[in-house]
């Protein structure tokens, strides 16, 4: 959950997503203190023991204990407010919200509003937010059948402004390392694929709801790809795009055979998102997103046409 | 339907937020517009639907992360500074020229030429190389955080992986054609 700007706490997380064949849970301590800098400490899962991750706005530190290291992020996606702002219309658009019951979580009095997929009907997504300061204490998201995908919730809160800065300082004394920097998107998606070098395609079909919302180009080991994110305000999916001799490796999520047409495809999952890769007339293809499979070997066959 | 039976009829739920987000078509949204003005109960949840989408709307904002004026230049001016203390640019410019250095480097320059600087002689065919699915899943992650309510991995792949990162130049522009920059 995007950490509030207005509003300092200090709490425990728990966080589930579930797949088909996979689950992944991870309960942190956190504290955040407004309007951008947060600290997470995990306690489960167990390989993950005190290890933290500190975020101040764009820039994000992974600290990793057993590692001695400090990887050092950046995302440019969450510089733009226009994006951010296009993206809750795009929300608003494709969901009804409805108000349940106020309610009690934890001690503070909570709205409880549900969103329903305005074309299909079915409740995407439950949140618990504290009526007097808009924080989502517990969000729910549903598959199509009803069953949880992914459960986020408080344990404990407590408010606070009294969060000492030096709790988000980098540590010393650790090798500093520089992971992705990311830059910022363009919501221009047409214009990235042209970009790519080579002949990119975007997807005919996309379920319904669906548009492309931002995209960027990148170098990875030389070869240029390009990552279009496709969403209806709630579920994203990401189209990775490259002509070149990368290949994607799925062995750490136990990947699965699949088809794309005639070609031979791989599918794996991590929690509730799930990917799909394949090769076609010398392009290699990724969708990786929350979406399920059927879904993801739609909009695939739909690039073949 | 006609204007007029817009406005006369109750619309149903999704004709209402379609009326609230400019959706319909202007005569029927003047009509119903009109129904509105007339007709109390379709009033009110006309109101319930503003007021949940106002509410939606707080709580994203609420949400908005911003990012302080600079703090990526300190980071980086900090690490280099770290950097310079430990070694001046001089000490390691004469490190890289001692024998014990510079003879593997020089070797290992002159098999890379042989094998690579003559692609003729080998086919010229470039080097298969695997990108971790982390990668993709991180990257997907990242791009996605700018979707209300979205959720990055529950476990960051950065904590999970022995080498961070996935060997990535960002190309700074998307209009700028090969024009790969790293920060």
């Amino acid at each position: 959950m995007q950490a509030p700007s207005h509003v300092s706490y200090v709490g425990e997380m728990q966080t589930m997503r579930i797949g088909d064949q996979h689950g992944e849970v991870a309960i942190y301590r956190v504290e955040h203190r407004a309007p951008d800098m947060t600290r997470k400490w995990y306690l489960a899962p167990e390989a993950l023991y005190g290890d933290s991750t500190i975020s101040r706005g764009s820039v994000s530190f992974a600290v990793d204990v057993k590692r001695n290291r400090v990887v050092v992020s950046e995302n440019g996606a969450l510089d733009d407010p226009d994006v951010l702002a296009g993206n809750f219309d795009l929300l608003v658009k494709n969901y009804r919200a409805v108000f349940g019951p106020n309610e009690t979580f934890d001690g503070h009095p909570v709205r409880v509003i549900t969103l329903i997929n305005k074309y299909t009907g079915e409740t995407a997504m439950r949140v618990h937010v504290d009526a007097q300061n808009d924080l989502v204490l517990e969000r729910e998201r549903f598959a199509s059948n009803g069953s949880v995908v992914e459960e986020t919730r408080f344990e404990h809160i407590r408010y606070s402004n009294d969060i000492p800065p030096a709790v988000f300082a980098m540590p010393a004394k650790m090798d500093v390392v520089q992971g992705d920097a990311r830059t910022k998107p363009s919501s221009d998606v047409n214009a990235i694929a042209n970009t790519a070098g080579f002949a990119a395609r975007t997807p005919p079909y996309l379920p319904e709801g669906f548009v492309p919302v931002a995209g960027y180009v990148v170098e990875i080991n030389g070869v240029r790809t390009i990552h279009l994110l496709y969403s209806d305000g709630i579920r994203t999916v990401s189209l990775f795009e490259d002509k070149g001799p990368n290949s994607v490796d799925l062995q750490r999520y136990h990947p699965t055979a699949a088809a794309v047409g005639p070609d031979a495809a791989q599918s794996a999952e991590q929690g509730s998102t799930r990917l799909l890769v394949w090769t076609a007339a010398g392009v290699h293809y990724s969708l990786v997103g929350d979406l399920t499979q059927p879904e993801l070997e739609k909009i695939a066959d739909s690039l073949g046409e | 339907m006609t204007n007029d039976d817009a406005s006369r009829e109750h619309p149903d739920l999704g004709t209402l937020v379609d009326y609230l987000h400019r959706e319909l078509p202007p005569g029927s949204d003047a009509a119903l517009l009109a129904h509105l003005e007339s007709c109390r109960p379709c009033a009110v949840v006309y109101e319930e639907q503003a007021r949940i989408g106002e509410a939606l709307r707080m709580q994203a904002r609420a949400g908005e992360r911003e990012l302080p004026q600079g703090v990526v230049a300190s980071i980086w001016s900090a690490v280099e500074r770290e950097g310079s203390v430990q070694e001046s640019w001089w000490e390691r410019l004469t490190a890289a020229f001692r024998p014990v250095v510079a003879v593997p480097l020089l070797v290992a320059l002159a098999i890379a030429f042989f094998y690579f600087g003559v692609p003729a002689m080998h086919g010229g065919t470039a080097v298969a190389r695997t990108v971790d699915a982390g990668y993709l899943l991180d990257d997907h992650a990242a791009l996605s955080s700018t979707v209300p309510f979205s959720e990055s991995a529950a476990v960051p792949a950065s904590l999970e992986q022995d080498r961070p990162g996935g060997n990535q130049q960002w190309v700074a522009d998307a209009g700028a054609a090969g024009g790969a920059a790293t920060h």
